[in-house]
């Protein structure tokens, strides 16, 4: 059995720790609004939707698999203890954003705004994963962690990386929103090998049901990536030549 | 003088001060109404079976009345009170659902 950290009021830490990175990332979508001149009320529709749509992704991950085993107490059990999907917490935002914007009439790509937000809110948020579910599959390696991969140390490093990255990129593409798309197609290529160091059950083909969701979106994701543009660079302007003068 | 239409901005559809309190007000509501409500239910006897079956009602007020407020025509006080209603409804089945239902269940039973 993979062991976990923290078993005494692992509910509550998990839960202080999504807390955490809710407020990171909401810090950090507000600071990017204020730097990019975006600030627009209807952003807040987005934003409500984005909240809604992720929280009954994140739910509604976990419940399918359980409906599946036709098991009614099992819901009520999956209400108590989490049942928790990032994957569908991050369809269910991508779709509330959607929704959102329809509904407020927005106009514009919120890919800039939301990217460095996500990274950080997930950076943070894992860190309750890593403490209070079990750690990953066993290894011999020598950074292993009671002899199983620090699997969502894994992901931590992923988000604060990427978040690095996105900060370094967030002025250098033609259209700043793919930044999000960029981010989510590395991360679904990230997880596809994450998968094989946690312990999430097989679903089917030696595959679990979050490497298959990624393998379904993974198609349109790269697709969508093929786009992506760097920002042509502005002409540097002739040295004022003091000596001229 | 008054300014050209052009530059007149649009009308404030949603006050900000209000979304937050109404966020507040979604979390702390959708929590400790159900509680309250499953705590009368363990006492109050016979009538005790209808205030349980309204705790089920009342964790999705929060979420049904915020789209009412937020989506008629109102102050932009009041529709940004719903949208923060929303918001906070949103927020906390994100942070805690399980935890809350758990609560509820557990005082529901007495």
């Amino acid at each position: 059995m993979a062991p976990v950290l923290v078993q005494e009021h692992a509910a509550l830490v998990h839960g202080l720790c999504v807390a955490a990175g809710i407020a990171a990332g909401a810090a950090v979508l507000a600071l990017e609004v204020r730097r990019r001149g975006a600030a627009d009320e209807r952003l807040l529709v987005v934003v409500a939707g984005v909240v809604v749509g992720g929280a009954l992704g994140m739910r509604a991950a976990g419940l399918v698999r359980l409906v599946q085993a036709g098991d009614a107490s099992l819901l009520v059990q999956a209400w108590e203890t989490g049942a928790k999907s990032v994957l569908g917490g991050l369809c269910g935002a991508y779709v509330g954003a959607l929704v959102g914007k329809r509904l407020a009439g927005y106009p514009h790509r919120t890919g800039a705004l939301f990217a460095p937000a996500v990274a950080l809110g997930l950076a943070v948020g894992r860190v309750g994963c890593f403490l209070t579910e079990p750690v990953g599959q066993p290894t011999d390696l020598p950074w292993a962690l009671r002899g199983a991969h620090p699997s969502f140390l894994y992901e931590i490093a992923f988000h604060a990386t990427a978040l690095v990255v996105l900060l370094a990129l967030r002025d250098r593409l033609a259209d700043p929103a793919d930044l999000l798309v960029g981010y989510l197609t590395a991360y679904a290529l990230f997880r596809l090998w994450v998968e094989t160091t946690r312990t999430n059950d097989v679903l089917v083909v030696g595959l679990t049901g979050s490497q298959w969701v990624v393998l379904l979106a993974l198609p349109l994701l790269l697709a969508r990536c093929t786009r992506i543009r760097l920002a042509p660079r502005e002409p540097q302007e002739p040295r004022h030549q003091e000596a001229v003068a | 003088m008054t300014e050209p239409p052009w530059a007149q901005r649009p009308p404030r559809r949603f006050a900000t001060g209000s979304v937050v309190l109404g966020a507040v007000v979604g979390v702390v509501g959708t929590v400790a109404v159900p509680i309250l409500l499953g705590l009368v239910a363990s006492v109050a006897g016979p009538l005790g079976i209808a205030f349980g079956l309204l705790v089920p009602v009342t964790v999705l007020a929060a979420l049904v009345l915020g789209i009412v407020l937020a989506s008629t025509p109102g102050s932009p006080q009041r529709r940004g009170f719903g949208l923060g209603l929303v918001i906070g409804w949103g927020l906390l089945l994100l942070l805690a659902g399980g935890l809350c239902i758990a609560l509820i269940a557990g005082y529901s039973g007495g």
